[in-house]
């Protein structure tokens, strides 16, 4: 147990044995008084001694106690809070994992503070109570740096630099401490680790976390870990964000189609206020939503001649305010081109979902594969490889087109047990016949090829009639997932590029693909996505960067003090960089206690979850109350021992 | 000149009050003179007692005639014979009595209630005498009759200062041995001596045909035991002393001193002594009117 004010408790303390120097004192203030009756106090002092001594020496505990309790409630004991727990004991060095995540900027109630500036006020009040020979050393979650602190002071310039637009990694900063830990050999550590338990930060299904853990056992230091988790959600909170902004021709006019997406943690009707600055002409625009997610598409039409952009979207700041703006770019206009590498009968078809309309910026072409080299360095977003064998020169062309940003769409039959592009080995191909089919039951709606469309309708992907299928053998980044568990699309990352492999091909023996339902939309994310490697925007997620210090901004806060941590709009050389909050920090899922038990299992961890929005009063007011009770009780009993017992009624009085 | 001594303790508006009422023995009195009070002897007042078979010696002048011609025997009539009554006043006088309340001493309280009945006594005609004394007899006033005697007592009473032990059960018996004829032994004590031998001291005197009557002297504080602050109680008939917190000890104290009270009025009533508690904060009045008025009743 600690105290905030150990040098109250010090005065205070010498006051506990006042009871009994004034009992003393009260014992030799008596008063001499004639007694006749002097036999019958002899007697009754020589019954009572053993009884009254007992309760003279309880009366005097209990008042002695209530005293020592009232002096250590006043001293701010810190024992029931965070505070209390995380400063026990001494330790040589304390390694303070802070969280400056873009979602702890979330406001406490009244506005004041978000949980960041909370965070770091309730470790330093803490750390008063450590001794000063304890080194503490700061594990920054936006840089990933760690820096010995010369004191808790110190702390403060993180306050400065504030809450950053990046996400978090804790299995990453944890491995950071413990390599500094292996190779410094700091003594005893604590580490205090504080944040808002988002899923996302800790990501449990990391297999690293389990090296981690052993790795932390094998250390010769005793290690204590601590979790202050401020995980309380904002009440009401609207969150807002860019899903895409995709340039296009029609009609030879040019338009951008800015796809905006508004989610908040509550439903209700609702006039939500969006400005969108775009080119510094701001628009406004009153949304209605009625529930938690509105996706809605905001069109522009731009000159021809139009290079490209920039802007954001605002909404009113609210509890989150990290979450209330977005920036956007745009490049200039550009063909799009799909190459279909099918020998199939629907390879026209394929060519006509990857171009549908005519007069756009949209093209396709049906190739053979002497002509994937040529066509795929010609401004080549997507190839669809279907029904066809690939040679070994097909295959190195095509993963290089993959490599520079472009997307592979390929479809079954492939050989079984062989790889394709190195990366797909397809099983036996599985055939059911009649009514029965594979049903799709999942399927990843939020991003990717399958997600909803711009105006949040989701695609009738469990719809589709699959009647015979080949799954990979070892699946990628599953998209979608038939019923039985097994892969529907797959994900197979290579360079900054993918191969998409689509476990049913189009063909009608194999499914109604070819019905467009989904195949449509599906190229057509295929075709933007892989667009994206010839344009001039480059839009990322917050992270440190160093090399990006120096880079000019063009949009965004231009005091902050690490660009790559704040969301903004960046000249990068010849490309637009747009950096953003990770989706990541929009979401509302938390791991659990449990989950971070098992995390640190074995480990000495304990967690101190202030998930209400508090002062530093409340952190301490379990233990406060319960003194408080302490001292009601001492007085209880105290009272009880010196009530007097009925009075005897004398026999004369009867 | 001769001094005019203050006595407080006669109190004439009490003498008023109660003098309507008169002391009634409880039992035969032997006196000196003719009274109020039944003689064990046969007498010659006018209440007829019973017939006894003449003896030679008799008075023939005794024999009732009309029996004899019935019966042809000689019997002789004996009446009642009324005598006045002996009191002997004893007045404990040792340190205890000295302790005083909020109503005065315990001394002086007793004082007046031995002035009271002395007086009353005097004016039925019955003799009364003072014994006063601690451990040992300090004055010894045998009964008289005289108001010149009462006079006397008043004097001794006024004198009177209380201090040093109580040997109250030595004195009863004593005096037990000492009278003679029966008599009405009142004493007025707080009787902090054991009660065994306080009741066996009454025993004696019983024994001896006397009419005993005590009036219990204790303080209202005493029996309250109210101090909140730590004492030094010092011994009022030197003894040692003791230091004791009262609200420590004060059930204990009042459970030793209501054991002790039961005791002695269970001893008293068990051998048909008269009881009083006399507390001076009730005054005298209610404890003496009680005390004559039951015995005119025939309470025991």
């Amino acid at each position: 147990m600690t105290f905030l004010e150990p040098g109250l408790l010090a005065i205070l303390l010498p006051f506990v044995a006042l009871p009994i120097i004034i009992h003393f004192i009260n014992r030799m203030r008596y008063t001499p008084m004639d007694w006749a009756a002097m036999e019958f106090l002899f007697r009754a002092k020589r019954s009572s001694t053993k009884f009254a001594k007992l309760r003279e020496i309880l009366i005097l505990a209990c008042r002695c106690l209530a005293i020592l309790f009232l002096g250590l409630a006043l001293a701010r004991p810190l024992s029931g809070g965070w505070l209390g727990w995380a400063f026990s004991g001494s330790s040589d060095t304390v390694f303070i994992v802070l969280d400056r995540s873009n979602s702890m900027g979330v406001l406490d109630e009244s506005g004041q503070k978000n949980k960041l500036e909370k965070s770091i006020t309730m470790i330093k009040d803490s750390a008063k109570t450590k001794s000063q020979a304890t080194k503490f050393v700061l594990v920054d979650s936006a840089t990933g740096k760690i820096t010995e602190l010369e004191s808790l002071e110190s702390l403060d310039d993180s306050l400065l630099f504030g809450v950053s637009d990046s996400s978090v990694d804790m299995h990453t900063l944890l491995q950071t401490t413990y390599d500094y830990i292996n190779s410094n050999n700091p003594g005893n550590c604590e580490i205090w680790m504080t944040g808002d338990l988002q899923q996302s930060n800790w990501k449990p299904d990391n297999t690293e976390w389990g090296t981690l853990n052993v790795d932390f056992k094998s250390l010769n230091s005793k290690i204590n870990f601590r979790m202050l988790a401020l995980s309380h959600r904002p009440d009401k909170n609207i969150a807002i964000r860019v899903n895409d902004v995709v340039r296009y021709s029609k009609n030879n006019k040019d338009y951008i189609d800015i796809a905006i997406r508004l989610t908040r943690n509550y439903t209700g009707k609702e006039s939500v206020r969006v400005n969108l600055d775009l080119n510094k002409i701001e628009t406004v625009r009153e949304v209605s939503m009625t529930q938690e997610m509105l996706d809605y598409i905001h069109t522009v039409e731009v000159k021809n001649d139009d290079t490209g952009g920039f802007g954001s979207v605002t909404i009113p700041k609210d509890q989150n305010p990290g979450d209330n703006k977005y920036f956007f770019a745009y490049g200039s206009s550009m063909e799009k081109k799909t190459a279909v590498l099918s020998k199939g009968k629907y390879s026209k078809l394929l060519a006509l979902a990857a171009a549908p309309l005519k007069g756009t910026n949209q093209s396709s072409v049906i190739i053979d594969e002497n002509q994937i080299k040529s066509t795929v360095s010609d401004n080549c977003s997507l190839v669809i490889v279907e029904n066809s064998k690939l040679s070994e020169q097909a295959e190195k062309d095509l993963l290089s087109f993959t490599e520079k940003g472009g997307q592979i769409l390929l479809f079954p039959p492939l050989a079984a047990g062989s790889k394709v592009l190195n990366l797909v080995e397809a099983s036996q191909v599985e055939k059911k016949s009649g009514e029965d089919d594979f049903p799709i039951s999942t399927w990843d709606e939020f991003q990717g090829p399958l997600a909803k469309s711009r105006q949040g309708e989701s695609l009738p992907v469990n719809k589709l009639y699959i009647s015979a299928r080949q799954v990979p053998s070892v699946s990628g980044q599953v998209m979608a997932t038939f019923k039985d568990g097994k892969p529907f699309l797959s994900k197979f990352g290579h360079g900054k590029g993918a191969v998409y492999y689509c476990s049913s091909g189009i063909e009608s023996d194999w499914s109604d693909l070819y019905k467009g339902g989904v195949l449509l939309p599906m190229i057509n994310r295929l075709v933007s996505e892989g667009s994206k490697q010839y344009s001039s925007v480059v839009n990322e997620n917050c992270r440190y960067d160093e090399s990006l210090d120096k880079i000019e901004i063009l949009a965004g806060d231009k005091a902050a003090a690490y660009k790559s941590l704040s969301a903004g709009i960046y000249n990068d050389a010849d490309r637009i960089l747009v950096l953003n909050r990770p989706l990541d920090e929009d979401g509302d899922s938390l791991v659990s206690e449990d989950t971070l038990e098992v995390i640190f299992s074995g480990l000495d961890f304990s967690m101190f979850n202030e998930t209400q929005d508090s002062s530093k009063e409340t952190m301490q007011s379990e233990l406060f109350s319960l003194f408080t009770i302490f001292i009601l009780l001492f007085l209880v009993v105290e009272g009880f021992l010196t009530l007097r017992k009925p009075q005897i009624e004398l026999e004369g009085q009867k | 000149m001769k001094e005019i001594k203050q006595r407080d303790f006669i109190d004439h508006e009490l003498l008023g009050r109660l003098g309507r009422l008169t002391l009634e023995a409880r039992s035969f009195m032997e006196g000196g003179f003719a009274g109020r009070h039944k003689s064990p002897h046969r007498g010659s007042s006018v209440e007829f007692a019973q017939y006894r078979k003449y003896v030679q010696g008799d008075d023939i002048r005794n024999i009732d005639w009309r029996i004899f011609a019935r019966t042809e025997r000689h019997y002789v009539k004996e009446f009642e014979a009324d005598t006045n009554l002996r009191a002997y006043m004893v007045f404990d006088c040792s340190g205890s009595m000295r302790f005083a309340g909020q109503d005065g001493s315990k001394f002086e309280y007793a004082r007046k209630l031995v002035a009271t009945l002395a007086q009353l006594l005097v004016q039925q005609g019955d003799s009364v005498g003072l014994q006063a004394f601690n451990d040992k007899m300090i004055r010894d006033l045998p009964p008289r009759t005289s108001p010149k005697h009462l006079y006397a007592i008043y004097e001794t009473l006024s004198e009177l200062k209380p201090s040093g032990k109580t040997d109250l059960t030595h004195i009863l018996h004593t005096l037990a041995s000492k009278i003679k004829r029966r008599a009405l032994v009142i004493i007025f004590s707080d009787f902090f001596e054991d009660v065994d031998k306080l009741v066996d001291s009454f025993s004696h005197l019983l024994f001896k045909k006397h009419d005993v009557a005590i009036f219990h002297i204790l303080d209202e504080s005493e029996m309250k035991f109210e101090m909140v602050r730590p004492v030094r109680f010092q011994d009022m008939e030197g003894g040692e002393s003791l230091i004791a917190d009262p609200a420590m000890i004060r059930n204990e104290y009042l459970e030793q001193l209501n054991n002790y009270m039961k005791a002695l009025k269970e001893g008293c009533l068990s051998h048909k002594v008269d009881y009083r508690l006399a507390v001076p904060g009730e005054g005298a009045e209610g404890v003496l009117s009680d005390f004559l008025l039951d015995r005119l009743r025939g309470h025991k």
